[in-house]
Protein backbone atom coordinates (compact mmCIF):
# COMPACT_ATOMS: atom_id res chain seq x y z
CA UNK A 1 0.00 0.00 0.00
CA UNK A 2 1.33 3.45 -0.80
CA UNK A 3 1.65 5.94 2.02
CA UNK A 4 -1.25 8.11 0.91
CA UNK A 5 -3.57 5.10 0.60
CA UNK A 6 -2.45 3.87 4.00
CA UNK A 7 -3.18 7.29 5.48
CA UNK A 8 -6.66 7.27 3.97
CA UNK A 9 -7.34 3.74 5.22
CA UNK A 10 -6.14 4.78 8.70
CA UNK A 11 -8.38 7.85 8.67
CA UNK A 12 -11.48 5.90 7.58
CA UNK A 13 -10.95 2.86 9.84
CA UNK A 14 -10.19 5.02 12.88
CA UNK A 15 -13.36 7.04 12.33
CA UNK A 16 -15.32 3.80 11.92
CA UNK A 17 -13.86 2.48 15.18
CA UNK A 18 -14.93 5.58 17.08
CA UNK A 19 -18.46 5.54 15.62
CA UNK A 20 -18.84 1.80 16.30
CA UNK A 21 -17.56 2.17 19.86
CA UNK A 22 -19.98 5.00 20.63
CA UNK A 23 -22.83 2.93 19.18
CA UNK A 24 -21.80 -0.23 21.09
CA UNK A 25 -21.29 1.42 24.45
CA UNK A 26 -24.46 3.51 24.28
CA UNK A 27 -26.34 0.29 23.53
CA UNK A 28 -24.80 -1.27 26.65
CA UNK A 29 -25.66 1.74 28.79
CA UNK A 30 -29.21 1.63 27.41
CA UNK A 31 -29.52 -2.04 28.44
CA UNK A 32 -28.28 -1.24 31.93
CA UNK A 33 -30.72 1.64 32.34
CA UNK A 34 -33.57 -0.61 31.24
CA UNK A 35 -32.65 -3.26 33.81
CA UNK A 36 -32.35 -0.65 36.54
CA UNK A 37 -35.79 0.67 35.62
CA UNK A 38 -37.27 -2.82 35.86
CA UNK A 39 -35.54 -3.39 39.18
CA UNK A 40 -36.20 -0.12 40.95
CA UNK A 41 -39.02 1.39 38.89
CA UNK B 1 -19.83 -20.50 9.61
CA UNK B 2 -20.73 -22.09 12.90
CA UNK B 3 -17.84 -22.49 15.30
CA UNK B 4 -19.84 -24.40 17.91
CA UNK B 5 -17.80 -27.52 17.12
CA UNK B 6 -14.63 -25.72 18.18
CA UNK B 7 -16.10 -24.81 21.58
CA UNK B 8 -17.43 -28.34 22.03
CA UNK B 9 -13.96 -29.66 21.30
CA UNK B 10 -12.30 -27.11 23.60
CA UNK B 11 -14.78 -27.96 26.35
CA UNK B 12 -13.59 -31.58 26.45
CA UNK B 13 -9.93 -31.04 25.55
CA UNK B 14 -6.97 -31.76 27.82
CA UNK B 15 -6.71 -28.02 28.41
CA UNK B 16 -10.25 -27.99 29.82
CA UNK B 17 -9.55 -30.98 32.02
CA UNK B 18 -6.67 -29.08 33.61
CA UNK B 19 -8.36 -25.69 33.84
CA UNK B 20 -11.54 -27.17 35.34
CA UNK B 21 -9.87 -29.49 37.82
CA UNK B 22 -7.12 -27.27 39.20
CA UNK B 23 -8.30 -23.90 40.51
CA UNK B 24 -4.74 -23.04 41.45
CA UNK B 25 -3.42 -23.52 37.91
CA UNK B 26 -6.29 -21.43 36.58
CA UNK B 27 -5.46 -18.65 39.05
CA UNK B 28 -1.79 -18.62 38.05
CA UNK B 29 -2.66 -18.43 34.36
CA UNK B 30 -5.14 -15.67 35.11
CA UNK B 31 -2.33 -13.84 36.92
CA UNK B 32 -0.32 -13.77 33.67
CA UNK B 33 -3.43 -12.61 31.83
CA UNK B 34 -3.90 -9.70 34.26
CA UNK B 35 -0.22 -8.73 34.33
CA UNK B 36 -0.06 -8.69 30.55
CA UNK B 37 -3.24 -6.63 30.56
CA UNK B 38 -1.35 -4.05 32.61
CA UNK B 39 1.64 -4.18 30.28
CA UNK B 40 -0.49 -3.96 27.16
CA UNK B 41 -2.39 -1.02 28.64
CA UNK B 42 0.84 0.75 29.53
CA UNK B 43 2.28 0.34 26.04
CA UNK B 44 -0.93 1.44 24.31
CA UNK B 45 -1.37 4.46 26.57
CA UNK B 46 2.23 5.65 26.41
CA UNK B 47 2.32 5.27 22.62
CA UNK B 48 -1.06 6.78 21.89
CA UNK B 49 -0.84 9.62 24.41
CA UNK B 50 2.49 10.52 22.79
CA UNK B 51 0.79 10.63 19.38
CA UNK B 52 -1.82 12.92 20.95
CA UNK B 53 1.00 15.14 22.28
CA UNK B 54 -0.08 14.63 25.89
CA UNK B 55 2.67 12.43 27.33
CA UNK B 56 6.47 12.27 26.94
CA UNK B 57 6.48 15.21 24.55
CA UNK B 58 10.24 15.74 25.00
CA UNK B 59 10.95 12.36 23.40
CA UNK B 60 10.39 11.92 19.65
CA UNK B 61 7.17 10.06 18.89
CA UNK B 62 9.05 7.68 16.53
CA UNK B 63 11.22 6.64 19.48
CA UNK B 64 8.20 6.13 21.75
CA UNK B 65 6.28 4.09 19.16
CA UNK B 66 9.38 2.01 18.35
CA UNK B 67 9.94 1.05 21.97
CA UNK B 68 6.34 0.41 22.98
CA UNK B 69 5.52 -1.78 19.95
CA UNK B 70 7.91 -4.54 20.94
CA UNK B 71 6.44 -4.98 24.41
CA UNK B 72 2.92 -4.64 23.08
CA UNK B 73 3.48 -7.77 21.01
CA UNK B 74 4.92 -9.61 24.02
CA UNK B 75 1.91 -8.67 26.17
CA UNK B 76 -0.60 -9.54 23.44
CA UNK B 77 0.99 -12.96 22.91
CA UNK B 78 0.85 -13.82 26.62
CA UNK B 79 -2.74 -12.59 26.80
CA UNK B 80 -3.89 -14.73 23.88
CA UNK B 81 -2.19 -17.89 25.15
CA UNK B 82 -3.46 -17.45 28.73
CA UNK B 83 -6.85 -16.39 27.37
CA UNK B 84 -7.30 -19.62 25.40
CA UNK B 85 -6.48 -21.62 28.53
CA UNK B 86 -8.94 -19.63 30.64
CA UNK B 87 -11.70 -19.93 28.05
CA UNK B 88 -11.34 -23.72 27.99
CA UNK B 89 -12.70 -23.81 31.56
CA UNK B 90 -16.00 -22.20 30.52
CA UNK B 91 -16.04 -22.85 26.77
CA UNK B 92 -19.75 -23.60 26.41
CA UNK B 93 -20.78 -20.69 28.60
CA UNK B 94 -18.66 -18.36 26.47
CA UNK B 95 -20.12 -19.62 23.22
CA UNK B 96 -23.54 -18.38 24.30
CA UNK B 97 -22.25 -15.16 25.85
CA UNK B 98 -22.85 -12.02 23.82
CA UNK B 99 -20.10 -10.04 25.54
CA UNK B 100 -17.55 -12.73 24.70
CA UNK B 101 -18.29 -12.29 21.01
CA UNK B 102 -18.14 -8.51 21.35
CA UNK B 103 -14.71 -8.97 22.87
CA UNK B 104 -13.55 -11.38 20.16
CA UNK B 105 -14.80 -9.05 17.42
CA UNK B 106 -13.01 -6.04 18.89
CA UNK B 107 -9.90 -8.12 19.56
CA UNK B 108 -9.80 -9.42 15.99
CA UNK B 109 -10.30 -5.95 14.63
CA UNK B 110 -7.74 -4.55 17.05
CA UNK B 111 -5.05 -7.00 15.93
CA UNK B 112 -5.71 -6.20 12.26
CA UNK B 113 -5.72 -2.48 13.06
CA UNK B 114 -2.38 -2.61 14.85
CA UNK B 115 -0.45 -4.84 12.46
CA UNK B 116 -1.98 -3.85 9.11
CA UNK B 117 -2.65 -0.14 9.60
CA UNK B 118 -1.08 1.46 12.68
CA UNK B 119 2.38 -0.06 12.44
CA UNK B 120 2.87 0.25 8.66
CA UNK B 121 1.73 3.87 8.77
CA UNK B 122 3.84 4.83 11.78
CA UNK B 123 6.97 3.51 10.06
CA UNK B 124 6.97 6.72 8.06
CA UNK B 125 8.38 9.93 9.48
CA UNK B 126 5.56 11.16 11.75
CA UNK B 127 6.12 14.76 10.65
CA UNK B 128 5.04 13.81 7.15
CA UNK B 129 1.71 12.35 8.33
CA UNK B 130 -1.37 14.55 8.64
CA UNK B 131 -1.61 15.39 12.38
CA UNK B 132 -5.35 14.67 12.36
CA UNK B 133 -4.73 11.18 11.03
CA UNK B 134 -2.30 10.60 13.90
CA UNK B 135 -4.78 11.88 16.48
CA UNK B 136 -7.66 9.80 15.11
CA UNK B 137 -5.41 6.76 14.94
CA UNK B 138 -4.38 7.19 18.58
CA UNK B 139 -7.94 7.75 19.80
CA UNK B 140 -9.16 4.71 17.86
CA UNK B 141 -6.36 2.57 19.28
CA UNK B 142 -7.13 3.56 22.89
CA UNK B 143 -10.85 2.97 22.25
CA UNK B 144 -10.29 -0.49 20.74
CA UNK B 145 -8.12 -1.77 23.59
CA UNK B 146 -10.36 -0.26 26.23
CA UNK B 147 -13.32 -2.01 24.61
CA UNK B 148 -11.47 -5.34 24.47
CA UNK B 149 -10.53 -5.08 28.16
CA UNK B 150 -13.87 -3.76 29.42
CA UNK B 151 -15.99 -6.25 27.47
CA UNK B 152 -13.61 -8.96 28.71
CA UNK B 153 -14.22 -7.98 32.32
CA UNK B 154 -17.95 -7.77 31.68
CA UNK B 155 -18.08 -11.40 30.50
CA UNK B 156 -17.82 -12.36 34.17
CA UNK B 157 -20.79 -10.22 35.12
CA UNK B 158 -23.13 -11.07 32.26
CA UNK C 1 -6.35 -9.06 69.98
CA UNK C 2 -5.65 -7.24 66.75
CA UNK C 3 -7.89 -9.68 64.89
CA UNK C 4 -10.79 -8.94 67.26
CA UNK C 5 -10.36 -5.22 66.72
CA UNK C 6 -10.19 -5.58 62.96
CA UNK C 7 -13.33 -7.74 62.94
CA UNK C 8 -15.15 -5.29 65.20
CA UNK C 9 -14.19 -2.48 62.83
CA UNK C 10 -15.42 -4.50 59.84
CA UNK C 11 -18.70 -5.24 61.62
CA UNK C 12 -19.12 -1.56 62.34
CA UNK C 13 -18.61 -0.76 58.63
CA UNK C 14 -21.12 -3.50 57.83
CA UNK C 15 -23.82 -1.71 59.84
CA UNK C 16 -23.96 1.10 57.28
CA UNK C 17 -26.90 0.50 54.96
CA UNK C 18 -24.70 1.87 52.15
CA UNK C 19 -22.35 -1.06 52.50
CA UNK C 20 -25.11 -3.63 52.02
CA UNK C 21 -26.78 -1.64 49.26
CA UNK C 22 -23.51 -1.49 47.36
CA UNK C 23 -22.88 -5.18 47.77
CA UNK C 24 -26.36 -6.12 46.64
CA UNK C 25 -26.69 -3.53 43.89
CA UNK C 26 -27.34 -4.65 40.33
CA UNK C 27 -24.48 -2.81 38.68
CA UNK C 28 -22.74 -0.41 41.04
CA UNK C 29 -20.49 -3.03 42.62
CA UNK C 30 -19.61 -4.52 39.22
CA UNK C 31 -18.81 -1.09 37.82
CA UNK C 32 -16.57 -0.14 40.70
CA UNK C 33 -14.85 -3.50 40.54
CA UNK C 34 -14.35 -3.16 36.78
CA UNK C 35 -12.93 0.34 37.22
CA UNK C 36 -10.58 -1.03 39.87
CA UNK C 37 -9.37 -3.80 37.54
CA UNK C 38 -9.17 -1.76 34.34
CA UNK C 39 -7.18 1.01 36.03
CA UNK C 40 -4.45 -1.63 36.25
CA UNK C 41 -3.71 -0.65 32.68
CA UNK C 42 -2.97 2.91 33.77
CA UNK C 43 -1.21 2.44 37.11
CA UNK C 44 0.60 -0.84 36.58
CA UNK C 45 1.03 -0.09 32.88
CA UNK C 46 3.01 3.09 33.62
CA UNK C 47 4.90 1.38 36.43
CA UNK C 48 5.77 -1.43 34.04
CA UNK C 49 7.30 1.00 31.51
CA UNK C 50 9.31 2.75 34.26
CA UNK C 51 10.57 -0.51 35.77
CA UNK C 52 11.42 -1.99 32.36
CA UNK C 53 13.52 1.13 31.72
CA UNK C 54 15.27 0.65 35.05
CA UNK C 55 15.96 -2.95 34.03
CA UNK C 56 17.41 -1.68 30.76
CA UNK C 57 14.77 -3.40 28.62
CA UNK C 58 12.95 -0.45 27.04
CA UNK C 59 13.81 3.10 25.84
CA UNK C 60 17.59 2.52 26.04
CA UNK C 61 18.30 5.89 24.40
CA UNK C 62 16.06 7.94 26.69
CA UNK C 63 17.47 8.97 30.11
CA UNK C 64 15.92 6.92 32.91
CA UNK C 65 15.05 10.06 34.87
CA UNK C 66 13.04 11.43 31.91
CA UNK C 67 10.92 8.27 31.74
CA UNK C 68 10.37 8.28 35.52
CA UNK C 69 9.48 11.98 35.61
CA UNK C 70 7.15 11.96 32.59
CA UNK C 71 5.20 8.87 33.58
CA UNK C 72 4.92 9.71 37.25
CA UNK C 73 1.77 11.79 36.92
CA UNK C 74 -0.38 9.33 34.93
CA UNK C 75 0.87 6.56 37.21
CA UNK C 76 -0.21 8.44 40.34
CA UNK C 77 -3.59 9.26 38.80
CA UNK C 78 -4.08 5.54 38.19
CA UNK C 79 -2.93 4.78 41.72
CA UNK C 80 -5.39 7.26 43.22
CA UNK C 81 -8.29 5.70 41.31
CA UNK C 82 -7.24 2.21 42.39
CA UNK C 83 -6.95 3.19 46.05
CA UNK C 84 -10.33 4.94 46.12
CA UNK C 85 -12.18 2.15 44.32
CA UNK C 86 -10.29 -0.37 46.46
CA UNK C 87 -11.54 1.24 49.67
CA UNK C 88 -15.09 1.27 48.32
CA UNK C 89 -14.83 -2.44 47.46
CA UNK C 90 -13.60 -3.19 50.98
CA UNK C 91 -16.43 -1.09 52.39
CA UNK C 92 -18.96 -3.14 50.39
CA UNK C 93 -17.72 -6.49 51.78
CA UNK C 94 -15.88 -5.64 55.01
CA UNK C 95 -16.36 -8.71 57.20
CA UNK C 96 -15.37 -11.37 54.69
CA UNK C 97 -12.40 -9.33 53.41
CA UNK C 98 -11.07 -8.78 56.93
CA UNK C 99 -10.94 -12.52 57.53
CA UNK C 100 -9.57 -13.29 54.07
CA UNK C 101 -6.09 -14.73 53.87
CA UNK C 102 -5.61 -13.20 50.41
CA UNK C 103 -6.74 -9.76 51.46
CA UNK C 104 -4.28 -9.84 54.35
CA UNK C 105 -1.36 -10.91 52.17
CA UNK C 106 -2.37 -8.25 49.67
CA UNK C 107 -2.24 -5.49 52.30
CA UNK C 108 1.19 -6.68 53.50
CA UNK C 109 2.48 -6.75 49.90
CA UNK C 110 1.03 -3.29 49.29
CA UNK C 111 2.92 -1.91 52.27
CA UNK C 112 6.10 -3.68 51.14
CA UNK C 113 5.69 -2.31 47.61
CA UNK C 114 5.16 1.17 49.04
CA UNK C 115 8.33 1.01 51.14
CA UNK C 116 10.27 -0.35 48.17
CA UNK C 117 8.98 2.51 46.00
CA UNK C 118 10.08 5.12 48.57
CA UNK C 119 13.55 3.60 49.00
CA UNK C 120 13.85 3.22 45.25
CA UNK C 121 12.93 6.83 44.64
CA UNK C 122 15.51 8.11 47.14
CA UNK C 123 18.20 5.83 45.78
CA UNK C 124 17.42 7.05 42.30
CA UNK C 125 17.42 10.73 43.18
CA UNK C 126 20.77 10.39 44.92
CA UNK C 127 22.47 8.71 42.00
CA UNK C 128 20.81 9.45 38.66
CA UNK C 129 23.65 11.79 37.62
CA UNK C 130 26.05 8.90 37.38
CA UNK C 131 24.00 6.46 35.29
CA UNK C 132 21.05 8.37 33.85
CA UNK C 133 22.20 7.82 30.26
CA UNK C 134 23.37 4.22 30.70
CA UNK C 135 21.45 1.74 28.58
CA UNK C 136 21.40 -0.64 31.51
CA UNK C 137 21.30 0.96 34.99
CA UNK C 138 23.52 -0.31 37.86
CA UNK C 139 22.62 -3.50 39.70
CA UNK C 140 21.07 -1.93 42.82
CA UNK C 141 18.62 -0.04 40.61
CA UNK C 142 17.77 -3.16 38.63
CA UNK C 143 17.15 -5.08 41.84
CA UNK C 144 14.77 -2.37 43.06
CA UNK C 145 12.89 -2.40 39.74
CA UNK C 146 12.64 -6.19 39.72
CA UNK C 147 11.41 -6.19 43.29
CA UNK C 148 8.83 -3.54 42.44
CA UNK C 149 7.45 -5.61 39.54
CA UNK C 150 7.40 -8.76 41.69
CA UNK C 151 5.64 -7.10 44.64
CA UNK C 152 3.00 -5.42 42.49
CA UNK C 153 2.41 -8.69 40.64
CA UNK C 154 1.81 -10.24 44.04
CA UNK C 155 -0.69 -7.52 44.86
CA UNK C 156 -2.56 -8.22 41.61
CA UNK C 157 -2.65 -11.96 42.15
CA UNK C 158 -3.76 -11.85 45.77
CA UNK C 159 -6.31 -9.21 44.79
CA UNK C 160 -7.77 -11.61 42.25
CA UNK C 161 -7.77 -14.59 44.61
CA UNK C 162 -9.81 -12.72 47.25
CA UNK C 163 -12.79 -13.81 45.15
CA UNK C 164 -11.97 -17.51 45.65
CA UNK C 165 -13.33 -19.20 48.78
CA UNK C 166 -10.62 -21.89 49.03
CA UNK C 167 -9.43 -20.68 52.44
CA UNK C 168 -12.51 -19.00 53.87
CA UNK C 169 -12.78 -19.24 57.66
CA UNK C 170 -15.86 -21.49 57.68
CA UNK C 171 -13.95 -24.22 55.84
CA UNK C 172 -11.89 -26.91 57.48
CA UNK C 173 -8.39 -25.48 57.37
CA UNK C 174 -4.96 -26.25 58.77
CA UNK C 175 -4.33 -24.21 61.91
CA UNK C 176 -1.70 -22.12 60.13
CA UNK C 177 -4.27 -20.94 57.59
CA UNK C 178 -6.69 -20.00 60.36
CA UNK C 179 -3.96 -18.00 61.96
CA UNK C 180 -2.93 -16.15 58.77
CA UNK C 181 -6.52 -15.44 57.80
CA UNK C 182 -7.11 -14.13 61.33
CA UNK C 183 -10.29 -16.15 61.80
CA UNK C 184 -12.11 -14.92 64.88
CA UNK C 185 -15.68 -15.70 63.95
CA UNK C 186 -15.72 -18.63 61.59
CA UNK C 187 -19.28 -18.16 60.47
CA UNK C 188 -19.12 -14.35 60.27
CA UNK C 189 -19.39 -14.23 56.49
CA UNK C 190 -20.84 -17.64 55.76
CA UNK C 191 -23.76 -17.08 53.42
Amino acid sequence: MSKSTLEKVAMVSSSLVLVAAIWFWSLQVGDVLETLKLAYG
Amino acid sequence: MDVLFFFEWLDTSLLAQISKAYGGVFAVVQMFHLLSLAMLGGMVLVGDLRLLNILMTSVSSEEVIDNTQKWFTVALTVMIISGIFMSSAVAMKLYYNEMFWAKMASLGFGIAFVYLIRRPLLKYDHDTINPWTLRLLALASITIWFTVAASGRWIGFS
Amino acid sequence: MLNEWLLAFARWLDTFSWSTQLHESYYMYAWIESTHVLTLMVFLGMLCVIDLRMLGLIFPKVPASVIAAKLDKPMMIGFAVMIITGFILYFAIPVRSTQSIWFRIKVVLLIAAGINALLFRNRMRASTDTWDLDRVPPKRIRVGAGLSLALWSGVVVTGRTIAYDWYDCHKELPFFMYWVAGCVDEMASYP
